[in-house]
């Protein structure tokens, strides 16, 4: 019996016309995958299990895909391929404000996730860019970042267990709805930022907090990166937290100014959006006194509406990038790498240099609180000679986060787009066994490498 | 679109936002066909011939055109603009839509509904001497006549209907003809709402000139259903019908029929007359103490502007928001009622839910078509019912 008659026979929606798996080839990367054999529509883990069997004893390669909103290839198909869409699984299961856990099923989205919490007063903090879209398994599978992830952390800190398919079809569960546990080896750890390739999320145990309402928003603005790097270190090293430190260049902070209506101070190259939780009253004035230390060319507070528009300006960033497009072909290639906060004023001095030196059209912004820098790009992805280009430019800024003890991913994962940079970042660290025991356990869980095969690194 | 439409497609970055906010992927199972994602993904195949038009007539049919993925979209394009323009490319065309294009190029109806149309003016004054003429585009009126054509489907089963509507168009299809289906206190409620729109507007000192059985239908579901041509056509008639009746103002009472004849009308023509809603006419304020909930229709929040009129006339009123609201309201599913009855069926069951559980007392609409997709119960009101009895 072929795959699309054992689904027939097992009642497991799926989709095989070629219209209806166009919509799965690509995802919110560069990259253009190749027709599935068939789109699995699975409404529960025991048919992902009857699906995984199957798949297994016939070696076809299975990718899972919730949002499609990878920046790096993760979920886009294979030729040959299964496409598993997480999308129907998309229940709350079971909320607990007093044990701060939610249950959820892998194909919730996240901004939905927080609309639900919202209304009882709690949130789950990881928030990247694509939250409208991107779905918890998604999330999880990549362990995103975003704007909040200088406070809180990114979404490893909030997952409490997982329901899990293996590779042959196996159901396995790993932590559970307590806030600690230490028993053995952490396997919830193992699956987050897996990317798909040793199992498939299909739901997780969630911690949650209780959302922070007050807090005021400033935007500051610099004459050099330098200082606003430092301004963040003493920040962070006299004790304060950020909810949010978002930084910008030039080319950024001009959008924002011409979005919110809020000018640039003469003389301004770098802007910094940093959000004060009023915790006990006088954290205001700390962060202000250590600001105003730190040479600025203008400070402004918002108010409640400039608040709103400038968060929307700066969430939608990428947005306003991409209409800043001139040619045809022209696409925004993000690259993403971390340092330790310490070291974000050297790294940003040391892109500048790099920039100037490719001549590339590339804006500059990030999560800064946490030491996140974001490159994007302007590449025309016709064109082989900028694609070049454009990849010699993001091995030579992957590189500046490793020489800052950074890393060459913060928040997007490595899909098919970073699989090189992986392993220069293991060897810069002298620790090339690192890859040697990903592939271990890879085989360990999916012998005859059927997920998402190709993504992460190659076998 | 200011510019080519495989240039305007390349734009897309597949970011899925779009898809997140489509009514119609949730409805069609999460089937990406129809997803707004899927149909920019569908017609850059199309744009590249490598996919048939008859393979993807379905997904951009399906599209409710509400300009939700406009409002998410980076990039600054909407599936639903995309979905239009191939339509109005394309030579396939649904037979129960070609049904409707031919009654609406003939009867200047969809349904042919004749007198039906007129009923609710019964006795009511008109002013021909007046400014503006109070024009329905048979709109509310139509309303329980496409409830009748649903119920004529359920009893012939979707494929018999499209085989018969070939037949219809050549015997001269009459709305009477659905009589069997109609249901007269559905015909009564429109007419209902209909009294209200011109009381509130009397009341307003407002006097108004109507063309009675002379009026005409908008033309809107040529372009909906992808009749670019005939709808050129009809809308170079309609203008030169309202030139011949010395009209000036158009008062529209339904958003549909103002943002056709406000902002797309004038990509197929010159439509020299001013357009007004009727809610700009009311110079009523609500007085009610308890809460309303408001769907606000996508015609009137992300066409062109964002209509917000009826603010000022419920401003003395409690109003609970629902999840989705304002610029990110939630379509009922409406404009696939006619080919896709089982996708407008879960999207407005969804809608209604949202609306519901905010617990208001009412729940305003000020459509028809949301009108008659979200009347679940009795909680759901037009507003020109709420200002005339509030």
């Amino acid at each position: 019996m072929d795959l699309l008659q054992y689904l027939t026979v097992k009642n497991i929606d799926f989709l095989s016309k070629r219209e209806d798996v166009i919509p799965y080839i690509r995802d919110a990367s560069y990259f253009t995958g190749e027709l599935p054999i068939a789109v699995v529509l699975p409404k529960n883990e025991n048919e992902i299990s009857e699906i995984l069997t199957k798949c297994y004893e016939e070696n076809i390669k299975v990718v899972a895909r919730g949002g499609g909103t990878s920046l790096t290839g993760s979920s886009i198909s294979l030729k040959g391929s299964v496409v598993i869409s997480m999308l129907r699984l998309n229940r709350i299961l079971e909320f607990s404000g007093g044990d701060r856990y939610v249950h959820v099923q892998a194909g919730v989205r996240i901004d939905d996730l927080n609309s639900y919490l919202q209304s009882k007063g709690f949130l789950y903090p990881p928030d990247p860019a694509s939250s409208l879209a991107s779905t918890v398994g998604g999330t999880i599978s990549t362990n995103a970042g975003g704007l909040r992830g200088t406070y809180y952390g990114s979404t490893k800190e909030w997952i409490l267990g997982l329901g899990i398919v293996l590779a042959d079809g196996r159901i396995i569960r790993t932590g559970g709805k307590i806030l600690k546990r230490s028993a053995g080896y952490d396997l919830t750890s193992l699956f987050v930022g897996a990317e798909g390739t040793l199992g498939i999320i299909f739901d997780a145990y969630l911690k949650i907090v209780p959302r922070i309402e007050n807090f005021t928003r400033i935007m500051v603005f610099f004459r050099k990166a330098e200082d606003m790097g430092k301004a963040i270190y003493q920040i962070k090293e006299r004790g304060l937290n950020p909810l949010s430190a978002e930084f910008t260049d030039k080319i950024s902070m001009n959008i924002i100014s011409r979005i919110s209506g809020i000018p640039v101070p003469d003389g301004s190259e770098v802007l910094l959006i940093i959000d004060i939780p009023i915790l006990s009253g006088n954290e205001y004035e700390k962060f202000i006194q250590i600001i105003k230390n730190s040479n600025p060319t203008g400070i402004k507070s918002l108010n409640a509406e400039e608040s709103e528009v400038v968060y929307k300006a700066r969430k939608g960033l990428y947005s306003s990038l991409l209409n800043e497009r001139e040619r045809e072909g022209e696409y925004i290639i993000i690259g993403d790498v971390v340092v330790p906060s310490s070291e974000v004023p050297e790294a940003l001095n040391e892109t500048r240099d790099l920039i100037e030196k490719f001549g590339l059209k590339i804006s500059l912004f990030g999560h800064i609180g946490d030491g996140n820098i974001h490159a994007n790009v302007f590449t025309n992805i016709n064109s082989n000679e900028e694609m070049k280009k454009a990849e010699k430019f993001l091995e030579e800024f992957g590189d500046i986060a490793l020489r800052h003890n950074g890393s060459v991913s913060a928040e997007h994962g490595i899909g098919f787009e970073k699989k090189e940079l992986l392993i220069r970042e293991f060897i810069y660290k002298k620790s090339i066994v690192n890859m040697e025991i990903m592939k271990s356990i890879k085989k360990i869980l999916d012998p005859k490498n059927i997920l998402n095969p190709g993504k992460v690194f190659d076998l | 679109m200011n510019e080519s439409l495989d240039i305007y497609v390349s734009r897309c970055i597949n970011c899925g936002f779009c898809d997140a906010v489509c009514p119609t992927l949730e409805a069609a199972d999460f089937r990406g066909y129809f997803g707004a994602r899927g149909r920019v993904n569908l017609a850059k195949e199309l744009i590249k011939n490598d996919i048939g038009e008859e393979e993807v007539l379905d997904s951009f049919n399906s599209c409710l055109h509400c300009n939700a993925c406009l409002y998410v979209c980076p990039a600054g394009i909407s599936a639903g603009e995309i979905s239009e323009k191939l339509k109005l490319r394309s030579s396939k065309k649904d037979p129960l839509a070609k049904f409707i294009a031919e009654n609406i190029m003939k009867y200047k109806d969809p349904l042919n509904i004749g007198k039906g149309s007129t009923l609710w003016s019964k006795g009511l004054k008109f002013n021909e001497q007046s400014e503006y003429l109070f024009y329905t585009a048979r709109m509310y009126q139509l309303m329980p006549y496409n409830s009748a054509v649903a119920k004529m489907r359920e009893k012939l089963g979707e494929g018999l209907l499209k085989k018969f509507s070939p037949t219809f168009s050549k015997l001269g299809f009459k709305g009477s003809l659905l009589k069997i289906f109609l249901e007269r206190e559905k015909v009564e409620e429109f007419n209902n709402i209909l009294l209200n729109i011109y009381k509130v507007l009397a009341e307003s000192g407002v006097e108004l000139r109507y063309l009675g059985e002379e009026e005409p239908y908008s033309g809107a579901m040529l372009l909906e259903f992808g009749f670019e041509k005939e709808f050129t056509s009809y809308a170079n008639w309609l203008v030169n019908f309202f030139k011949s009746k010395n009209i000036k103002k158009i008062v529209t009472i339904d958003p549909h029929t103002y943002t056709l004849l406000k902002y797309q009308i004038k990509d197929y023509v010159n439509f020299p007359f001013e357009v007004i809603f009727y809610l700009d006419l009311v110079n009523k304020k609500a007085n009610f103490s308890g809460t309303v909930t408001i769907h606000q229709a996508c015609h009137l929040e992300r066409y062109g502007e964002k209509y917000r009129k009826y603010y000022d006339i419920l401003s003395d009123v409690r109003i609970i928001n629902p999840i989705h609201f304002n610029e990110r309201t939630f379509c009922c599913g409406g404009p696939d009622e006619v080919l896709f009855p089982n996708l407008t069926n879960k999207i407005s069951e969804k809608r209604f839910i949202e609306l519901k559980s905010t617990e208001a007392d009412y729940i305003i609409t000020m459509c028809p078509i949301c009108y008659i997709n979200l009347k679940k119960d009795e909680k759901v009101i037009d507003i020109s019912q709420f200002i005339a009895k509030f």
